[in-house]
């Protein structure tokens, strides 16, 4: 169960960092100096550091506590690491959090479509919205695999 | 209908720990806990595997509540 908590954690960590790192990008190109011969862009290092660092703490710790000692790096990295499936419990408690999960979108993401509409209205004052809306519907899905993954292995 | 079982007492029995008995038959020992609880019917095959470690028929160990009433 650890496991699973701990890699849901850090995939939330990693979406916040990421939308972090996409709106400042977004705000860094709207600053963008065109001159006329010249083209002077400004980029805040920092969520960039942020995500490199953190990526690279995650990757080697995840990769030293994956459940199933077997799997190579090249396996072990094209699979979400919040899957725990080391027996057939554990198989049946992540379908039934995946599909949780799945249903969440089907519930955040028309939310989010909605609110799109009166996007216009608060644009200004909240340029990467979408950014934050869709890093949001990724971060309600994965606490839902998280919650419904720890009632199913401590039922 | 719940499954019943009788793995605690087998295991008893034949003086195995949980975590003995999870590794002889390849899951974790959350697993014979929560089939030890009932809360987790198990596949016919690892039924089958357990059954092995008893050397017990499988409708031994595991009975459909209703059928012990």
């Amino acid at each position: 169960m650890k496991h699973v908590v701990v890699q849901s954690i850090s995939s939330i960590i990693l979406y916040v960092l990421m939308a972090f790192l996409f709106s400042s990008f977004l705000s860094d190109v709207s600053k963008t100096v065109i001159e006329s011969d010249r083209f002077l862009v400004e980029f805040n290092l920092l969520p960039l550091l942020l995500l490199i660092v953190f990526g690279i703490v995650w990757t080697v710790y995840s990769f030293n506590t994956r459940p199933n000692k077997q799997l190579s790096f090249a396996q072990w990295s094209v699979r979400m690491t919040e899957f725990s499936e080391v027996d057939e419990r554990e198989q049946i408690i992540t379908a039934k959090a995946t599909k949780a999960a799945y249903v969440s979108f089907g519930i955040s993401v028309p939310i989010f479509m909605g609110s799109f509409m009166f996007y216009p209205l608060f644009e200004d004052t909240l340029p990467a919205y979408p950014i934050y809306a869709l890093a949001s519907t990724l971060i309600i899905a994965t606490l839902v695999y998280m919650t419904t993954w720890i009632r199913g292995y401590q039922h | 209908m719940p499954l019943v079982n009788r793995v605690k007492e087998l295991r008893a029995r034949h003086q195995l720990t949980q975590g003995d008995l999870a590794e002889q038959v390849g899951v974790t020992r959350q697993t014979i806990i929560s089939l030890e609880k009932g809360s987790y019917t198990p596949s016919l095959m690892l039924a089958m595997h357990i059954a092995r470690v008893f050397k017990e028929p499988v409708e031994s160990i595991f009975t459909i509540e209703e059928e012990t009433k």
